[in-house]
């Protein structure tokens, strides 16, 4: 009995499980696909769908470095090359090179958590190929420019403004040591559940609720050997291809509008702020 | 057709006095061609791209949809850039039983062709051995695929192609023993004989007409998917193990042709199961012109068959692969006894039912039924389960 | 007449080959189907990484460790951000142990579905793999979200983590974990429970529980021969204390106690262990920092440390002698999969060809991990 038992046993299971497996693959052919046909059949540009935190490319707003050269020791690999000049009389700081590698940079964010103002942040560009290696080192100064220096009131030149009240939220999203909470911009767009589908993340044409600092539109900075500058529809309406996509893409719209708003409290706060943020760090900060 | 080209040759289209077995040759040789190049080819490029559509849409992603309309031109693509690519034969290779490996696999891929039933009247050759004939040919794989392994010189494509050698073989035994019960049920070996044995109705095909029927048929099924170094039994060419078993030397059209070879056996082997056990070309009499019944009698053989090869599109993306002691204990221990059981008891039915029993038939078409209902019930449940978005469109 | 030549053959899985776990080589010796012998040969995959550490500093080798294992990259920052807090008698505020070992269980998860579908692969399954894959890219989205990297996360810092959970992720991360506990089960009516995969896997290359002992084996591939030896529970760390989670152990009910069908369980019932750890700590996450102060210039005193942590391929041990400057003067990882190599010489004795390809899948072999 228990060898003929188990020979039709074994027959049994294998038309069993066959079968399930059989329905598990049929339920699947009736099922959305979970490609993203990226990059030419999707309605919003992937670029603008990516988190805040997104680690890409990196990118340096000269107007707030203060050429404190915190990154250039951060950076494991030693791929930004800095080189400044501190004048005595007028205590100006002067930066003639700012060059980062992107060839080496393995995009850690290791140089951008010591920056005292956000002026090097990563952004959501990850499509970095070019036909020259040479092409791969971003030389951000064609002449020397002076650092900037932090302010004690807010800032009074509305570009550099917004640029700091971005930078500042870039650094703001790191972990504050000492602070007892999440800082406040963070809770700026309250968080809303995920939408009716289970997937937590829905394909990428409905950007999901949350996004509260995405791709803010950011003025043009004059820095030649720069890529293609991300043109200014972040914004733009994704047409809605799918179901899901317009509770997110109205969201993405409107989300941009309270981005900004908490702005005046953050600009008092922010050069305030990166004196001492820069003391966290251990270094004496640049401009003293 | 014969009538057709003598009344032709009656009316002098040929010129005054053309001899009989020339002409009778040339329109045998123009038949043939339009057959393989109407059907035969085009159905072995076509079937790759449904089958990476179906593939893919069973393993959540989208095939290929780029080149022409659905991505429907992706076999003219990947055949263009097959004969573009460099031929490479081994140094040490034995260079003429390594190019004619894979003529000998397409040999055995193009001659089913001539007794493939169409409809009534659209048959190549009536071949009063017809299903012995197509079983025989379709053996000639064996040889292809030896030979290529061997002459690859290489230990991993030997071992591919002696391992496909053992499997062919060794399935061919189920598969032949899974016919006898229907030539018992019909007395005759053509294939339009056989066909024409069977009813349009379901409990009249004779895979309901009694259950080791049923049984005959699922284990053709089987084999013929073993034979064909399908999944699961496509050892030969395990891409983890082997990269591509016998066939890793070849490059360019000659690799080509060992898996245009493979597809389109899968038409073969579905269209015997179709024949023996479906019903072929069964069609109710629905209008008294020849023409459209033999219309829809090719729609109905071909959508017979198609069903069948989507099935085995469909098992080749579920289930992995066995190893080939399992394989071989899989057929000499369960798959030949088992055929062994159904022809004694399909030979006991006839002696006790000669002209059938058609109880038996709506008994076993309920059973079926009851399997199908069954299925559709468990695909709900899993459905239901993963609450992903649900999606119809088969053709994105 | 010549007496026929019988000598077995000598292959070679190369370096390149399709179901190798990374840049492996094996020379098998078969007679066959049948293996003598499969003596795997390493180091393709060598980049130094643990000189570099002398190099780059002790902040500045948290990127490196994420490469030693770069899918599951979690465990390895743990253990290095542990081994430097160890040294410099750092404390991590709670919440950053909270956020630490949420990284890291979905980490988990995301290995274990990648060594589940790729079993599938290396036996001829391409479904399984997909949807695996599917899976992990949810869980790769919402790590996304948290770091900013898909792979190579760079999350844990010395003294906790970068960032603190973005507003309306542990919603996301609650929704996921209800999507993918039926998924689970969908996997295994698939694949797991499937006659063909259960043939293939159950019986096939045994590792008795005294055998895994004596050649060092770990995680997963230690627990399925039955040793209930699990870093978490056994030498507890971090603020696993406070969860309740059980440690699945191999029972051999598919066959023999500790073949592979036991080793591919295990990483299925872990699976599930890990989503019951992730609910708890998304409930329960305590208010606080999540990252502790720590100087720029990180110079822990003199000395050395030894850390172990549960990494998805097991007890990842990491080994930090410190001189007292600014780099460190060694650094060591064990990795689990270093040691598994060993074992594959001794079991391929018999084995069939298709059955070493399972066997290297059942271990769970990363060559990252092998080489360093």
């Amino acid at each position: 009995m228990g060898a003929s038992g188990s020979y039709f046993r074994h027959i049994k299971d294998a038309i069993v499980t066959i079968f399930d497996g059989m329905a598990v693959t049929a339920s699947h052919l009736v099922r959305k696909p979970y490609t993203i046909q990226y990059p030419d059949r999707i309605a919003v540009r992937v670029q603008d769908t990516l988190p805040f935190r997104y680690r890409g490319i990196l990118d340096v707003d000269l107007e707030i470095c203060t050429g404190c050269l915190a990154c250039d020791r951060a950076c494991p690999i030693d791929c930004i090359a800095m080189a400044i000049e501190k004048n005595a009389q007028t205590r100006e700081i002067v930066i003639s090179q700012f060059d980062i590698d992107i060839a080496k940079c393995m995009y850690c964010g290791l140089c951008s958590e010591p920056c005292p103002t956000g002026a090097i942040h990563h952004t959501t560009e990850f499509e970095g190929a070019d036909y020259s290696l040479e092409s791969l080192i971003r030389r951000f100064i064609t002449e020397p420019v002076v650092a900037y220096k932090a302010k004690k009131g807010p800032e009074p030149d509305p570009e550099v403004a917004g640029l700091l009240e971005r930078g500042m939220k870039y650094v703001d999203e790191w972990a504050q040591p000492g602070s007892d909470k999440p800082p406040a911009t963070a809770a700026a767009s309250a968080p809303k559940p995920a939408p009716a589908a289970a997937t937590p993340r829905a394909p990428i044409p409905a950007a999901a609720a949350p996004k509260p600092m995405a791709a803010a539109p950011r003025p043009a900075v004059p820095a030649p050997p720069k890529p293609a500058p991300i043109p200014a529809t972040a914004a733009a309406t994704p047409a809605a291809p799918a179901a899901s996509a317009s509770p997110g893409g109205s969201a993405d719209a409107s989300a941009t509008a309270p981005a900004v708003s908490p702005s005046p409290e953050d600009t008092t706060d922010a050069p305030a702020a990166a004196p001492a943020k820069s003391d966290n760090g251990g270094d004496p900060p640049a401009d003293a | 057709m014969q009538k057709w080209i003598d009344s032709l040759i009656a009316r002098g289209d040929f010129g005054p006095h053309p001899s009989h077995d020339l002409v009778y040759a040339i329109a045998i040789a123009v038949a043939c061609a339009l057959v393989l190049f109407l059907v035969a080819v085009p159905f072995a490029s076509v079937v790759t791209w449904v089958e990476r559509r179906v593939w893919a849409r069973i393993q959540s992603r989208i095939g290929p949809n780029r080149v022409g309309p659905n991505g429907f031109l992706q076999w003219l693509a990947d055949g263009i850039k097959h004969v573009c690519k460099e031929d490479v034969i081994p140094e040490e290779a034995d260079a003429r039983l390594f190019k004619l490996a894979p003529y000998l696999v397409v040999l055995a891929f193009i001659l089913p062709w001539a007794v493939m039933p169409f409809s009534s009247a659209l048959i190549l050759a009536d071949l009063n051995i017809g299903i012995l004939y197509m079983t025989a040919i379709t053996a000639l794989t064996v040889v292809g695929v030896l030979m290529a392994g061997w002459a690859s010189n290489n230990k991993w494509s030997l071992i591919g192609g002696i391992r496909s050698a053992a499997q062919i073989i060794s399935y061919e035994i189920p598969a032949g023993l899974s016919i006898f019960p229907v030539v018992l049920m019909t007395g005759t070996l053509s294939m339009q004989g056989i066909i024409r044995a069977q009813g349009w109705e379901p409990n009249h095909w004779f895979m309901f007409a009694n259950p080791f029927c049923f049984v005959a048929t699922i284990i053709l099924f089987v084999s013929s998917l073993a034979e064909n170094n399908r999944t699961p039994f496509d050892l030969p060419e395990a891409e983890s193990e082997l990269v591509a078993g016998f066939a890793t030397e070849y490059s360019s059209m000659r690799y080509l042709f060992f898996f245009m070879a493979e597809w389109g056996n899968m038409f073969i082997a579905a269209a015997i199961i179709a024949t023996l056990f479906l019903g072929g070309w069964q069609f109710p009499r629905v209008s008294a012109s020849a023409v459209v019944m033999n219309a829809l009698q090719f729609i109905t053989f071909n959508l017979k068959v198609l069903i069948l090869v989507f099935v085995s599109m469909w098992i080749r993306g579920t289930l992995p692969r066995v190893r080939i002691d399992q394989m071989m204990s899989l057929c000499w221990k369960y798959f030949v006894p088992i055929s062994f059981v159904d022809l004694i008891g399909t030979a006991v039915w006839v002696a006790i039912w000669p002209d059938g029993n058609p109880i038996a038939g709506w008994v076993m078409l309920a059973f079926g039924g009851a399997v199908a209902v069954l299925f559709a019930w468990r695909v709900t449940y899993f459905t239901r389960l993963a609450r992903m978005e649900l999606y119809f469109h088969p053709t994105i | 007449m010549s007496t026929l030549r019988t000598e077995e053959m000598t292959l070679n899985m190369g370096p390149q080959h399709p179901s190798t776990h990374g840049v492996l080589r094996f020379v098998i010796k078969a007679d066959g189907e049948v293996m003598r012998e499969a003596i795997p040969d390493v180091g393709y995959l060598h980049r130094s990484i643990e000189k570099i550490a002398e190099k780059v500093g002790y902040h500045g080798f948290m990127p490196y460790t994420d490469r030693v294992d770069y899918v599951c990259a979690m465990f390895t920052n743990q253990g290095w951000g542990m081994a430097c807090e160890k040294l410099a008698n750092i404390e991590v505020p709670r919440r950053g142990e909270y956020c630490r070992v949420i990284a890291a269980e979905f980490n988990r998860l995301a290995s274990h579905l990648l060594t589940v579908g790729l079993m599938g692969m290396d036996i001829g399954a391409m479904t399984p793999f997909l949807h695996a894959l599917r899976e992990r890219e949810m869980i790769n989205d919402l790590i996304e979200e948290l770091c900013g990297a898909r792979l190579t996360f760079n999350y844990m810092r010395i003294g906790g983590v970068a960032w603190d959970l973005p507003p309306g992720w542990r919603e996301k991360a609650l929704a996921y974990l209800d999507h993918l506990d039926p998924i689970i089960n969908e996997f295994n009516s698939l694949f797991s429970y499937n006659k063909i995969c259960v043939e293939r896997l159950a019986k096939v290359a045994p590792i008795s529980a005294e055998d895994a002992i004596n050649y060092n084996l770990v995680g997963p591939n230690l627990r399925a021969s039955g040793v209930n030896w699990d870093v978490r529970k056994n030498i507890p760390y971090s603020v696993y204390p406070e969860f309740d989670f059980e440690v699945p152990l191999g029972s051999g009910e598919w066959g023999i106690v500790g073949d592979a069908m036991d080793r591919y369980m295990m990483r299925i019932r872990e699976m599930v262990q890990s989503s019951r750890i992730l609910r708890q700590a998304l409930k329960r996450m305590p208010e606080g920092p999540v990252l502790a102060k720590v100087v720029r210039n990180f110079k822990p005193p003199a000395g050395e440390c030894q850390i172990r942590v549960e990494s998805a391929r097991g007890d990842q041990g990491w080994y930090v002698v410190s001189d007292g400057t600014a780099f460190p003067w060694r650094v060591h990882v064990r990795t689990g999969s270093f040691a598994a190599m060993g074992i594959i010489q001794k079991l391929s004795r018999g084995l069939m060809i298709a059955d070493l390809v399972v066997l290297i899948a059942s271990l769970d072999v990363i060559a990252p991990e092998i080489d360093r």
